[in-house]
């Protein structure tokens, strides 16, 4: 593997990879993310849980 | 002040939940097997100039786009993509081209649970050592052809045909359970597993290839390093800007960008209608193309070919990169796992990743046609779903029957895989840019927005990325309409009866979507909500 294969294969899987980080933390950071899109009562009458 | 979500009929539980879903309906097969077949055929890390340019100018941007018209349609209480054609664009045919967003998927979906089907039976084969076919090649090539029913038509259904016909009826079956199941207690539920468990599988298998070392010292060329090296190195024996210059390549790394995202699939503008009207989607579009990006680039460009450079050479991987991505994942590969030290359960992992990603693919290309049907035609979930399970098999029976050559198979990738993906891609990319128009396009795309949006992205969904998108939808018809005689897709139509066949499956399910949309549009059931006209700006 060539210096310049190196280059290519870090610079690429870091820009992924980076990418996805950055998505990630910005996504946990969101006061939303731990929370529901939806409150349960969105949801449709067979899509919640039976009682 | 925020506003009520206008129809509640299904919604998303978690936005974890929406991006894995999305991020699931993008990856596939292609991550896996064709990327990684691309980069090592053009020149190496060339590949990857063609290739990012067209993720950051094509596909985010594409994305961003369809994530705002389904959730466009959506504030407004339409989920099916002829209804949400007829929020945004007035006009009378408006839902008939929205019609595409349920054509598309539903035409793939015929075939793609098939080949699905071949990535469960071969992990199973492999786990139960079916596979262990020595290092004859003709062997791989025999199990393939008597397994997918290459021998003949109705090969499927006789003796031999009855464990592939196992499988597929397993896939088709857990495919429709999941979707009736509901978005968030069947596909949501599902993704949350499946997605990290594909990149665990994807993990185990990069170690096992990246620990291969030198496995036959009488080939020490052939070994882990120099296989990566095939994969990413700029080979620039032409002059790098020579190299550059292909066009081919270029249109090669469109097209990837372009089907591994999902744009045009139907499934993202369908999956965005669920969200509530202030719901980001400019963080959670940029997360699922960026969890799609991982996958194929730093999981997929990882395990395939530096696995099979290793055992088999050079020459043998770059022949195998020319021909179909089928090829290298269901004839070469098994050969390569029997090689490999651990490789039996190397393989049944490679191939559980495989139908991992498939089935999330396919569940996802479901809900574009159950939402429809409910829709359009004003019938309950369960309906809905066995509506859409009697069109889909029998388009599912028309591809299993029609086996030998895989010609039905080709012909709906062709027309409904491609072509018609190109064509939805593209009037979704018009309909943004000039119908929903610059200003509000982008204000629809910025309205609960965790990140900037630039002004730029969307002078570059306006001009740059349909131009962009045309360009290479007209290079590949060129392409298309110019091959040789018996190689023209085109011409096929008219000299192969089972061809002709296929398009007429095709347009049958055209005729029924056309026959549906006029309906529901006769009795007004894609009429979008009122309350929201006032919002408009």
């Amino acid at each position: 593997m060539t210096l310049g294969g190196w280059v290519v294969m870090l610079g690429s899987i870091g820009l992924v990879t980076g990418l996805l980080i950055f998505c990630v933390v910005r996504i946990l950071r969101s006061p939303e993310a731990a929370e529901r899109v939806h409150p349960p009562s969105d949801l449709e009458p067979h899509e919640k849980p039976p009682a | 002040m925020a506003r009520q979500h206008p129809l509640t009929r299904q919604a998303w539980s978690t936005r974890i939940g929406v991006i894995l879903a999305v991020t699931g309906g993008a990856v596939g097969l292609g991550n896996f097997l064709r990327f990684p077949g691309l980069a090592a055929r053009y020149e190496g890390g060339t590949f990857m100039i063609p290739y990012f340019v067209a993720l950051f100018v094509l596909g985010i941007p594409l994305a961003w786009a369809e994530w705002a018209l389904g959730r466009y349609g959506g504030s407004r209480g339409l989920n099916s993509g002829p209804g949400i054609f007829r929020a945004i664009w007035p006009w009378r045919g408006a839902p008939y081209l929205g019609a595409l967003v349920v054509f598309v998927p539903a035409s793939v979906y015929m075939y793609y649970v098939f080949v699905e089907a071949w990535c469960l039976g071969y992990a199973w084969h492999m786990a139960a050592g079916h596979l262990n076919l020595g290092w004859d090649n003709g062997a791989y090539l025999e199990f393939f052809d008597r397994f997918v029913g290459a021998r003949g038509h109705g090969s499927l259904f006789s003796r031999e045909g009855w464990g592939t016909l196992g499988f597929v009826t397993f896939c088709a079956a857990a495919n429709l359970v999941l979707v009736y199941r509901g978005l968030s207690r069947g596909i949501e539920w599902f993704c949350r597993f499946a997605m990290p468990a594909l990149v665990l599988c994807a993990l185990v298998v990069l170690v096992r290839v990246l620990t291969l070392g030198t496995p036959d010292p009488q080939y020490p060329e052939r070994n882990v390093w120099e296989g990566l090296g095939f994969t990413w190195n700029p080979r620039t024996a032409k002059g790098f800007l020579e190299s550059l210059a292909n066009a081919q390549m270029w249109m090669d790394a469109a097209g990837q960008i372009f089907f591994s995202v999902a744009i045009g699939f139907g499934i993202i503008i369908t999956y965005a209608s669920y969200l509530k009207p202030d719901d980001d989607i400019a963080l959670s579009g940029l997360t699922s193309c960026a969890g799609n990006e991982f996958c194929e680039v730093a999981l997929g460009g990882m395990i395939t070919i530096p696995a099979a450079f290793v055992f088999l050479g050079r020459d043998t991987v770059l022949a195998s990169t020319q021909t179909s991505s089928f090829d290298l994942g269901f004839k070469t590969l098994p050969m390569v796992f029997q090689a490999m030290p651990l490789g039996q359960w190397v393989g049944t992992l490679f191939f559980l990743l495989l139908f991992l990603a498939a089935i999330t693919s396919s569940v996802a290309m479901l809900q574009p046609c159950v939402a429809f049907a409910e829709e359009g035609l004003g019938l309950r979930r369960g309906s809905a779903v066995a509506l859409t399970a009697m069109v889909t098999t029998a388009g599912l029976m028309f591809v299993l029957w029609f086996s030998a050559g895989q010609l039905a198979l080709d012909t709906l990738d062709f027309w409904g895989g491609t072509f018609a993906i190109y064509v939805l891609a593209t009037v979704q990319a018009i309909l943004f840019g000039w119908v929903l128009g610059l200003e509000r396009g982008l204000q629809e795309l910025r309205r609960g927005a965790e990140i900037h949006i630039p002004t730029a992205v969307g002078f570059l969904i306006k001009y740059i990325s349909p131009a962009y998108l045309i360009g290479v939808f007209a290079l590949w018809l060129y392409q298309n309409l110019t091959a040789a005689p018996d190689r023209n897709p085109f011409m096929a139509v008219l000299r192969v009866t089972e061809v002709r066949w296929s398009v007429g499956l095709l347009g049958g399910l055209t005729a029924l979507l056309i026959v549906s949309v006029w309906l529901a549009m006769r009795r007004r059931r894609l009429e979008p909500q009122a309350a929201f006209a006032e919002d408009e700006p």
